[in-house]
């Protein structure tokens, strides 16, 4: 499995969700897909990075 | 991803073999023709051997035996003898993947095979450009192999025609919806949302500097979290053990259909048209309960109020009647003419004198009579609806004694087909035949298990929408909680964050969960029709919430258990091509006899039609030369880019397996 399923991202592409949040979805299925044989998550630092970036630029966003 | 090549050495009866197959997008079928027993299903298993160190469509008569060719191990001259799988792969961007396994064998003592463990059993080589990226060996290799094509969904990709009849009778609705959750990489969302769900708790449980009652909330949060998942696993737990009793007293119903004694066939028809009648009667039953629970809704608080609504009205009336409502003139009216100082008629009413003053009380008393007159046009409003109500209630009686007894009319209808129904299980129970005896024993035994398991989810789920609540509560008090101190900003930004990608997450999963549904059910219904050889017979092919999957008969009669042995397998290699195509995997597809149990003129129409369906996907054919007729050879050829033939070479310790390019 070398990428997510077209239609899981052009559904995501084509939501009302604001950009930060398809950002992290993306970012996280991506994440999945590469850990897609391992039953527990040994990725937690990685998940934990996607989501303070993405929640960060919100903030950003926010106070400008 | 499609397969390159394969090599197979020592693996059964190919001694040294090497396959190419087709990968040009115009032309991208591989057949490959053999004999019953010329090792065309063997070719199957030395690539699922290969990829997953298994052999997952061995035939009975293989079974228990070494996967290396004996004849050469008894006449080799050295101590081990290698057999050895290799496949490349070529990816959608041009990079190849090579995967080999390979095992060792000796002859022991007394002349059985032995086999030794090799180190470096799988060995997978990944090119990236120019470079070449391994060997990598074990897990690592498996990682790699598994991450492509999961071996829990392999069944989809490479399939057993003749197994395939058997496809809706052995599988249940949990089973396909599981597949179509892995094969559309729905899965990865579970996954996603109870991670995020995970780290979205961990932000909280490591956050410094609560207070006291934020660490009280957070504690609560944690435990019933903790607690809603082992909920959900036992839910989970509970609807797999449903499947199998559903799954078994369906198994248990087809053995006595299928029985030989005409008598219970006779009977099981009986009983499947009773409880078809059944399960529509339950329907309607519903339907009608929940028709009398919205009468009463409806009325009761109008019944219950009957006498109060009745008494405003007649008070209404009777002002009206008294010519109070509406009033003669409303109060601002006069209130004006008391401003203005001049009565209706011009005369002065603003002076001292004495008519002046006796004028004035005189308009001043109107006054009074204009009390009601801000109320009146609410009063006319009211005593309409008022009225409206008490009319509607009038025909509650009749409406409900009616319904009641249409109710009371079906209960009768289906305690009766209940009756007859146990009637026929009893005397299925009774039978002088053991083994009918037995299935029907068995049969009503998972039936209660199934009907005590659907009481045990609807408890579980009720279970968890309640600890949901609490969650929920929990999460908005703590959220107030950690708003009284600017500090938690940033956490309370955090934790919002996660719970918008929570929430997202389940939004775009339930969408694109409806949208493989009706992808499928539309494919499947399509390529079904269109391959069927009795086309007005079918309405189609229907899959419900949970993938349980009907053929509508024209009639309107469920279709599905009364299909042909040809007719399932073509019902199930339309929903394999239905499936195939909301793949989020580039997977080849391998079909092993994909027309053994089809006619001949059925079998033209699925090989016209097949390539269609398979677009884009690499497909390789393994037929017999009973299935790969002139016709549907014509009709394939487009498609065709290479045809191989599988020749027998008998030996005297068994046969060995040549294969020729033709074509």
């Amino acid at each position: 499995m070398s990428s997510v399923n077209r239609r899981i991202l052009e559904t995501v592409e084509e939501s009302k969700f604001p950009p930060e949040i398809k950002d992290l979805l993306k970012a996280l299925l991506n994440i999945e897909l590469r850990n897609f044989q391992y039953k527990s998550p040994l990725y937690g630092k990685d998940y934990d990075r996607v989501i303070i970036e993405l929640a960060e630029a919100r903030r950003r966003k926010e106070r400008k | 991803m499609e397969i390159d090549y394969i090599h197979m050495k020592n693996f059964r009866q190919y001694l040294d073999v090497s396959i190419e197959f087709a990968r040009s997008p115009s032309r991208n079928f591989t057949i490959i023709q053999g004999a019953n027993g010329a090792g065309k299903t063997n070719l199957l298993n030395a690539i699922t051997w290969c990829l997953f160190g298994e052999e997952l469509h061995v035939d009975s008569k293989y079974k228990g035996l070494p996967i290396v060719n004996t004849t050469t191990l008894d006449e080799s001259k050295d101590d081990l003898l290698e057999v050895k799988v290799e496949i490349q792969f070529i990816q959608s961007d041009g990079n190849k993947i090579v995967v080999t396994r390979s095992n060792h064998y000796r002859k022991g003592k007394n002349g059985n095979v032995i086999g030794v463990p090799s180190p470096h059993a799988l060995a997978v080589m990944q090119q990236r450009g120019r470079d070449w990226i391994g060997p990598i060996y074990g897990d690592d290799a498996q990682y790699v192999i598994n991450n492509r094509i999961p071996p829990s969904i392999e069944e989809y990709f490479f399939f057993d025609g003749e197994r395939m009849d058997h496809y809706f009778r052995d599988s249940t609705g949990k089973d396909i919806k599981n597949a179509v959750f892995q094969i559309a990489q729905l899965e990865l969302f579970e996954k996603l949302i109870v991670h995020l769900t995970a780290r979205r708790n961990d932000f909280l449980k490591t956050a410094r500097g609560l207070s006291s009652k934020a660490e009280e909330i957070s504690g609560l949060l944690q435990l019933h979290t903790r607690s809603l998942e082992t909920d959900k696993q036992v839910l989970e737990e509970l609807s797999q053990q449903k499947a199998e009793a559903e799954r078994l007293e369906k198994d248990f119903t087809e053995k006595l259909k299928h029985s030989s004694l005409e008598h219970i066939q006779q009977l099981e028809e009986q009983r499947a048209e009773l409880t078809e009648d059944l399960s529509s009667i339950e329907q309607e039953i519903l339907e009608m309960e929940e028709s009398r629970l919205k009468l009463l809704h409806r009325s009761m608080p109008i019944i219950f109020s009957y006498e109060a609504l009745l008494k405003t009205k007649n008070m209404i009336d009777g002002r009206r009647e008294a010519g109070q409502i509406p009033p003669l003139y409303q109060r601002i009216f006069i209130e004006n003419l008391l401003k203005k100082g001049k009565c209706i008629c011009g005369s002065d009413i603003a002076g001292k004198d004495e008519y002046s003053s006796a004028r004035r009380k005189k308009v001043e008393a109107f006054l009074e009579g204009t009390q009601l007159s801000e109320k009146s046009n609410e009063l006319i409003e009211s005593n309409t609806l008022i009225r409206k109500m008490l009319e509607g209630v009038l025909g509650f009686p009749e409406e409900v004694v009616e319904l009641n007894k249409k109710l009371k009319r079906i209960q009768e209808t289906k305690e009766d087909k209940e009756q007859k129904l146990s009637k026929i299980d009893q005397e299925i129970k009774q039978s002088n035949v053991e083994n009918i005896k037995l299935w029907g024993k068995e049969r009503e035994k998972y039936a209660k298990e199934k009907e005590q398991l659907i009481g045990e989810i609807a408890k579980q789920q009720s279970q968890i929408e309640k600890r949901q609540k609490i969650i929920n509560a929990c999460k908005s008090e703590l959220n107030q909680e950690l708003r009284k101190e600017t500090k938690h900003k940033s956490l309370l930004d955090l934790l919002a964050f996660c719970d918008e990608g929570i929430e997202s997450a389940q939004q775009v999963r339930d969408t694109v969960m409806k949208k493989v549904k009706e992808e499928i059910e539309k494919k499947t219904g399509g390529q079904f029709l269109a391959l069927i050889w009795k086309k007005d017979t079918y309405k189609g092919v229907c899959i419900d919430d949970d993938y349980n999957i009907s053929v509508p008969h024209v009639s309107g009669r469920e279709g599905l258990g009364t299909l042909s042995a040809g007719e399932r397998q073509v019902c199930a290699l339309s929903f394999m091509a239905a499936l195939n195509s909301v793949s989020g995997f580039e997977v080849p597809i391998i079909i092993d006899t994909p027309l053994a149990r089809i006619s001949s003129e059925p079998s033209r129409n699925i090989a016209r039609n097949l390539p269609k369906y398979l677009q884009n996907k690499q497909v390789t054919l393994l037929v017999t030369e009973k299935e790969y007729t002139p016709e549907v050879k014509k009709e394939l050829s487009g498609g065709v880019g290479k045809t191989y033939m599988i020749n027998v070479i008998e030996k005297e310790r068994g046969n060995l397996a040549q294969v020729e390019l033709i074509e």
